[in-house]
């Protein structure tokens, strides 16, 4: 079963598996988002709960492979105070020209994303420069104590829902050219606030 | 002993999965998911083999288990403390 196929399964209970997270987060994500700026590319959006966390009077247009969990973001996206359109698209294959992004934001997308690096590419291609990309996402902790288990667990939830537990995200974005600016542990050194901007022209 | 050890495991395992589906939506996923994972196998596999070996009582084993499991608890929030600067 494809990433597409499990997340329009999921999309069901997603929202009530992610409550505890979208409560302990909330903080820290309106304090990581407060820089978002001017025409927004809001990756994976699913049902959007980092949505209230956004500052006000953005332009936003936000993807998701999936079109289910798409459709349980449609009140979120109608209550937000600026403008947002949502559209099913897979960030490894953009169908927007290049540099029309002033700011890029994910928030649990690149666990699913089944080949990140392609993604980030993609994602570099598409912001205008001096922009910045926005990551907050879970990752393999270096501590193999939390190491293991996350290992171990990845087994399962890859199978479950296509969520990867034991990625190195920080190592991707690099090697897709973006310069990390910003690495804060949130959870942990599991879940993170990065921010990047792109290293080398885009071409 | 062995064989005890790993259904001990094994039940450890699988009330860790329950438990996690359960609290998740209250405490986040990881903040569940990364204690539990550490308490319930090696407390299943403890309390399999403590309790023929040092003849305790189920009721020891549940005691032990639990003090193991707030232990584990501690230790990963000083853990957190000192990654993020602030308490989870
Ligand atoms: C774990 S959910 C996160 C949703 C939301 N951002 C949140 O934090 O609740 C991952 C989302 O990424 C989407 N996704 C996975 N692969 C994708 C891809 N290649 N392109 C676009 N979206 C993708 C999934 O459909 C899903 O909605």
């Amino acid at each position: 079963m494809s990433v597409k196929e499990k997340y329009n399964r999921i999309a069901r209970f997603y929202e009530y598996l992610k409550t505890g997270d979208s409560r302990r987060w909330k903080q820290a994500q309106s304090d990581f988002f407060k820089t978002l700026k001017g025409n927004v590319l809001y990756v994976g959006m699913g049902p959007g709960p980092e949505l209230e966390n956004f500052p006000p009077g953005l332009n936003i247009t936000a993807i998701d492979l999936s079109f289910n969990m798409l459709e349980k973001g449609k009140s979120r996206a109608e209550a937000y105070s600026g403008n947002l359109n949502r559209l099913v698209m897979d960030v490894q294959n953009l169908g927007f020209q290049a540099k029309q992004f002033d700011s890029i934001v994910a928030v649990c997308v690149f666990c699913t994303v089944v080949n990140p690096v392609a993604g980030f590419k993609e994602l570099r291609r598409v912001l205008k420069p001096g922009g910045q990309l926005f990551l907050f996402e879970h990752v393999l902790s270096k501590n193999p104590l939390y190491g293991i288990p996350l290992r171990m667990m990845s087994l399962l939830t890859t199978r479950l829902s296509g969520t990867h537990l034991d990625r190195n995200t920080v190592a991707n974005v690099e090697k897709a050219g973006w310069k990390v600016l910003e690495d804060n542990n949130i959870y942990l050194d599991i879940v993170k606030a990065i921010r990047c901007e792109a290293n080398v022209p885009s071409d | 002993m062995l064989v005890l050890m790993l259904v001990g495991g094994l039940i450890g395992m699988v009330l860790q999965f329950i438990i996690t589906m359960i609290l998740m939506p209250f405490f986040g996923a990881f903040e569940v998911m990364i204690p539990l994972s550490l308490i319930g196998m090696p407390a299943g596999m403890m309390g399999a083999m403590c309790q023929p070996v040092f003849g305790v009582t189920y009721f020891d084993v549940l005691i032990i288990g639990e003090l193991y499991g707030l232990l584990i608890a501690y230790l990963v929030y000083r853990s957190n403390l000192s990654l993020t600067g602030t308490p989870s």
